[in-house]
């Protein structure tokens, strides 16, 4: 039952992310309400997927990779279809949904059994460290892709070359409006994070900080979209720059997530 | 059976034609009334635009119809038709029904894809339905016309873009700005070209306007018709970091807007972007200006590149709609014999 649910998510995620992409292309605008239709139906599934777990284990279904990497894919279409609602520019689909496809798909080939919650994660702070932490990464993720957006725009502005994209795509202003703020809210969100995460490991590990490199490479993150939002206000960094800065964040958001679970390890290891 | 069009239209009468042969509003009905008599003439349709002219009619007798329809001219307009045969054409049956749903469509318009020609079809079988020059088959026909153009328009992108140079530029500012209100124009050069560019971005919510020119009697009588300001011309550099648009159309030997000017205008405007159209001949604005981040320079033909390239795109997809034209013909060849009974069956070979 659950994996059929599971595998729902999954197809009517890669029905969205290809209808997107056809859209962009063939321009039907019946394609881009197919597209949002399978968005939402597989969101709903997906939420309907994350609770069916919770209530199975009896804990938050945020205790491995398995289900961190469902967690994240759930953030980002969360974030995609508030987006979608405040300002209607089905492009964003064609970016961000081939990207929840695979990043639901690689979850669906990890090992998806309910195995008893580690002591050391048993914990209210788990559900609210883990939460803050992803929504920040969807917020970053959301503002990685308007930034590739905004580079492409940019340049057919710049080059005065009206490509097949250009109709579609919004706005210079607007898209840099969005990615500033998605880092706000990503970062005012990993703040939380870290700081829940520093509360919690005092409570668990006795410390506040023990530069884990998970906690080292979230700094790093964090000390970027400090960097990001310093420069915005400060020295004018708008546009092409912010853009830039807001991709070179996502990388370090994905190191941190992905990169030090496989090749630092850490008292995180098991995410 | 017999539809038959006679028709005039931009690419094959010139405009001294047209005026002769165009059916005013105010004379409408009395032209529809006077086509109903016609005893060779069942239904009929007059379209008339300042672009085309075209009696659209079903023929009683089919080799009566094309005298009935000259008669109707020539009666109506007062003239002798034999001058103005080199300037129609003529279309039949299935080719008719073509033609009038390439008209709804657009895609027979001088602006391919504009968006005036459908209200213009509506309103022509209406008028016709009005004074009862219509009935079923024209009914049936001037409704999936009219369908068939509203599906043009929402299924492709043939009214996207800007094909022309002045909406052109008011495209890009969108592409920048996304919302002009509130946006400062800046007009370089009080002249004829810079006020009607001013006037359309105004015309999309653009607000202040700032006018610097040499004499500064026309800034002020510029400025005064905008409810804007005028600039002294030494001092339009100031003006440079307060407005969003700049419209420069000023005939100098030299570049006016240099780029280091600009650099360093830009660290006081906190790179926020400025876009430049450059209508000067010589350019006003040094094209590395362009080189900049956050400000975009464009000139006369940079406009035009942008406009062939909306233009290309929408011949794309008029393709899409001459493949929908093909696909309902069919359909309604089926419905039309329907209409029409076995007994004239023959006529639709």
């Amino acid at each position: 039952m659950y994996t059929i649910l599971f595998l729902g998510v999954l197809i009517a995620y890669l029905i969205s992310a290809l209808s997107f992409v056809i859209f962009s292309i063939n321009k039907n605008l019946f394609l881009a309400k197919t597209a949002m239709f399978f968005t939402i139906f597989g969101f709903i599934n997906h939420s309907v997927t994350l609770i069916i777990r919770w209530v199975i284990s009896g804990f938050p279904p945020m205790s491995n990779l398995y289900e961190s990497m469902s967690l994240f894919a759930w953030a980002i279409v969360l974030i995609f279809l508030i987006l979608e609602f405040r300002f209607k520019f089905q492009i964003i689909g064609t970016f961000i949904m081939p990207f929840v496809f695979f990043v639901t798909g690689y979850a669906s080939l990890l090992d998806s059994s309910v195995k008893p919650l580690m002591p050391a994660l048993q914990s209210y702070w788990l559900f609210i460290h883990v939460i803050t932490c992803f929504l920040s990464y969807a917020c970053f993720t959301c503002a990685f892709f308007l930034g590739i957006m905004y580079l492409m725009q940019e340049r057919q502005v710049k080059l005065k070359h009206i490509g097949k994209l250009f109709e579609r795509l919004p706005s210079l202003d607007v898209m840099d409006k969005i990615n500033y703020n998605m880092v706000l809210f990503g970062f005012v969100l990993l703040t939380a994070g870290i700081a829940t995460g520093s509360i919690w490991a005092q409570q668990a590990w006795g410390n506040w900080w023990s530069w884990d490199p998970k906690e080292t490479w979230s700094f790093i993150t964090w000390l970027v979209y400090a960097a990001y939002l310093h420069a915005r206000f400060n020295a004018g960094w708008r546009g092409k720059r912010a853009a830039i800065l807001s991709i070179i964040g996502f990388i370090s958001v994905l190191f941190t997530y992905l990169g030090v679970s496989f090749l630092l390890p850490g008292l995180h290891s098991y995410l | 059976m017999n539809i038959k069009i006679i028709g005039f239209n931009h690419k094959t009468a010139p405009i001294g034609i047209r005026e002769k042969l165009s059916f005013p509003k105010v004379c409408l009905t009395e032209a529809l009334s006077l086509l109903k008599k016609n005893s060779d003439i069942q239904e009929g349709v007059i379209l008339s635009t300042c672009n085309r002219i075209e009696i659209y009619a079903l023929a009683r007798d089919d080799k009566k119809i094309n005298g009935a329809i000259s008669g109707f001219l020539e009666n109506f307009h007062n003239i002798n038709i034999r001058d103005f045969k080199n300037h129609s054409y003529e279309f039949e049956d299935m080719d008719a029904i073509r033609h009038l749903f390439r008209v709804s469509s657009s895609l027979d318009s001088q602006i391919l894809g504009e968006n005036q020609i459908l209200g213009q079809v509506k309103e022509a079988f209406f008028s016709a339905r009005d004074v009862g020059a219509v009935s079923r088959i024209f009914s049936f026909l001037f409704e999936e016309a009219i369908r068939l153009g509203k599906r043009a328009r929402t299924q492709t992108q043939i009214g996207y873009g800007a094909v022309s140079i002045s909406t052109a530029a008011v495209e890009m500012a969108r592409k920048i700005f996304e919302d002009l209100s509130n946006k400062k124009i800046l007009i370089i050069g009080a002249g004829k070209i810079g006020e009607l560019s001013a006037n359309h971005l105004r015309g999309r919510g653009a607000e202040m306007v700032l006018v610097a020119n040499r004499t500064f009697s026309k800034a002020q009588e510029l400025a005064k018709k905008f409810n804007g300001q005028a600039v002294e011309f030494d001092k339009f550099p100031q003006a440079l970091t307060q407005a969003d648009i700049v419209i420069s159309s000023v005939s100098a030997p030299h570049v006016l807007v240099k780029q280091s000017m600009m650099s360093e205008i830009m660290i006081k405007r906190k790179n926020r972007p400025i876009f430049f159209i450059d209508l000067g001949l010589p350019r006003n604005i040094d094209p590395s200006v362009n080189e900049i981040e956050n400000i975009y320079v464009y000139n006369l033909d940079d406009l035009e590149k942008v406009k062939d390239a909306n233009l290309k795109e929408r011949l794309n997809e008029a393709r899409k709609i001459e493949d929908l034209i093909e696909q309902q013909l069919l359909k309604v060849q089926i419905k039309l014999k329907q209409l029409l009974g076995n007994s004239d069956l023959k006529a639709w070979r």
